[in-house]
């Protein structure tokens, strides 16, 4: 009888990891999926300078600091998509002074580089700083992504946003946490 | 009763109203049509601008998945209260929010419908694309309620019927006044014509209502009964002198024929001869017979013609005093209807009653006991017909109508031709003659 309930447990045991683990990597996965599917939605709703690209059919740079965590999301997600003239284009960045051309940066948790590395290499350029580390928004970076509530919420840093010219439509602050100062 | 046989005042009563019946309940379905026309437009305007500004407004929710804020939203719809429910849907059809928050899900269809408005019964749909720039991130569904239209459409309905009521009855009252300038100037000269056929009074006028067409109408009228009048009396006039003058000439001739009778009278007296006393005799009887039909004639309110019943009751009764069967008088049966009588025909048919009943009276009598003469008239609708005769000894056997050679045979053949009578003499218990005289 006890050996009965041992194996029982056990067994109850090795299918609630089972499970867990299911259950982690699916919602790492989803919330990874909707974190390409927001960067890409980034792009209607902020304009970028004319500066910001060195031609009229120049790329639009999207781009990954340290280790990627979509997989293959963001690459579909923004597959034969534009923003005006622009292709929107990839980029996994491993030296800090390319991010420069970048035009969205996503800073991923897991990067060997700090905010503000990133931030200070961008300084002043037009480039829309993502990232998701806890207050990313209020050290400096342009939107910052927190998980609140099982839901993604935006968090949207306006002085940034006008340091490196970039105007954000109120649609956008409309639906994030907006933060005026750092 | 059709309406050709309406009144005037019924006819333009009918006009007008008719028509501006007819005008009133066009311009009536016309208005409403309009209305109709126009609400259903109004709020097909109203419902799309503001589902096009919610949509607009849903994006950044759609985008970055915060139905929170697509509620809020939504929410703002309920300023429109003919706005039942909104549903919005992701680009995926999925429901992503939807208003009010106790919408059941009977009230949410399942995917969205093509995009664009859409009346369906008492409502309007519209499915409004929710675009940022070139991307679509779903469609808003929004149902409005007819209800208020309908509502609308029906108090105005109400006010239309109202103003179609008191219009129609203005155009009543109106014309129930209106159409006396024309219905009232007809029927006087209506009437007034009416009038003068039935009582032949010239001397009416009827007072003119003004210078138009109906005025110069009622002037001619007038002018009409004046001319009328002026001629009528003239005829009056010119008939009474001819009764006048005709009435004398009847006498005259009378006079006339009276002086002839003297005159044979006086020279009878000169005669010794039997036979020439005969013959005076039966000459004055003729005239006298002659002369009656005058004496008749002047006497009569009509000098043309003379009632026959009159005229045998007289003769017969001058004939039986002329000759006179001492103890044995005669009877007299006259059996006959007023029979007018122009003068062409009583001056034949006098004679020839004179002379039947003269030969009745010479001849019938020598063995009767008690003499009768008789004049009766035989009931027929197109013929006079008569039976004239006596109840004598009847005419000697053989003797015929046509052939005979008695004088006063031969004129009564003669007299009969005159008048164109079918004469035939029945000689049974007496002599009676059958005229058949055509009218």
């Amino acid at each position: 009888m006890a050996l009965l309930n041992r194996r029982n447990l056990l067994l109850s045991l090795i299918i609630a990891l089972i499970m867990s683990v299911f259950s982690t990597a699916f919602s790492q996965t989803s919330e990874y999926e909707l974190k390409a599917v927001f960067l890409y939605n980034f792009t209607h709703f902020v304009t970028w300078p004319e500066s910001a690209y060195s031609s009229p059919d120049s790329p639009f740079q999207l781009c990954v600091i340290g280790e990627d965590p979509f997989g293959h999301f963001l690459d579909e997600t923004v597959t034969s998509e534009r923003v005006g003239e622009h292709p929107i284009v990839v980029r996994r960045i491993l030296d800090l002074e390319n991010s420069r051309a970048c035009h969205i940066v996503f800073l991923s948790e897991k990067s060997p580089f700090s905010e503000e590395q990133v931030l200070a290499v961008v300084r002043d350029h037009p480039v829309l700083v993502t990232g998701e580390t806890a207050e990313f928004a209020e050290k400096g970076g342009t939107i910052g992504f927190h998980v609140q509530d099982r839901k993604i919420r935006l968090q949207v840093n306006l002085r940034a946003a006008r340091q490196a010219n970039l105007s954000i439509s109120s649609k956008l602050l409309k639906v994030s946490d907006v933060i005026e100062e750092n | 009763m059709s309406f050709r046989d309406f009144s005037i005042r019924m006819k333009l009563m009918f006009i007008v109203l008719s028509t501006s019946g007819i005008v009133l309940l066009l311009t009536s379905v016309a208005f409403l049509s309009y209305e109709w026309y126009t609400f259903r437009h109004g709020l097909q305007e109203n419902i799309t601008t503001l589902a096009k500004v919610a949509a607009d407004n849903s994006t950044a929710a759609l985008a970055f998945q915060t139905p929170s804020d697509a509620r809020e939203v939504l929410n703002a719809l309920k300023a429109e209260k003919a706005i039942t429910s909104a549903v919005l849907y992701d680009v995926n059809h999925k429901v992503f929010a939807f208003y009010p928050e106790n919408l059941t899900g009977d009230h949410i269809p399942v995917i969205p419908g093509p995009d664009g408005a859409v009346f369906t019964k008492g409502n309007l749909i519209v499915n409004q694309p929710v675009v940022q720039g070139t991307e679509r991130y779903g469609t808003l569904y929004v149902q409005a309620s007819l209800r208020g239209i309908y509502a609308s459409i029906w108090n105005f309905a109400k006010i239309v019927t109202l103003i179609f009521l008191v219009s129609f009855f203005a155009a009543f009252v109106l014309s129930t006044i209106l159409q006396k300038a024309i219905s009232v100037p007809l029927s006087s000269l209506a009437s007034a014509a009416k009038s003068v056929s039935e009582n032949r009074d010239y001397s009416l006028r009827v007072q003119k209502s003004g210078t138009d067409e109906l005025g110069s109408l009622t002037e001619s009228f007038n002018q009409m009964l004046a001319r009328i009048q002026e001629t009528d009396a003239g005829l009056r006039r010119a008939i009474g002198e001819k009764d006048v003058l005709i009435q004398e000439v009847h006498h005259r001739v009378k006079n006339n024929l009276q002086v002839i009778l003297s005159l044979f009278d006086m020279q009878a007296r000169q005669v010794n001869s039997e036979e020439a006393i005969v013959v005076f005799q039966d000459c004055k009887s003729r005239i006298r017979s002659m002369s009656l039909v005058h004496e008749l004639l002047y006497g009569a309110s009509d000098l043309s013609k003379i009632d026959f019943r009159e005229y045998a009751q007289k003769l017969t009764s001058d004939l039986t005093n002329s000759y006179n069967h001492g103890s044995n008088p005669v009877q007299i049966d006259i059996d006959l209807n007023k029979v007018e009588l122009d003068i062409s025909k009583a001056v034949p048919l006098g004679l020839l009653t004179n002379e039947i009943l003269t030969n009745s009276l010479k001849h019938a009598f020598t063995k009767t006991e008690s003499p009768r003469i008789f004049v009766k008239q035989i009931p027929s609708s197109s013929n006079l017909v008569l039976l004239i005769g006596d109840n004598g000894s009847g005419l000697p056997a053989g003797t015929e109508l046509g052939t005979a050679k008695s004088f006063g045979l031969r004129i009564i053949s003669l007299l009969s031709e005159q008048l164109h009578s079918k004469t035939s003499v029945i000689n049974d218990q007496g002599t009676v003659y059958k005229l058949e005289i055509p009218l």
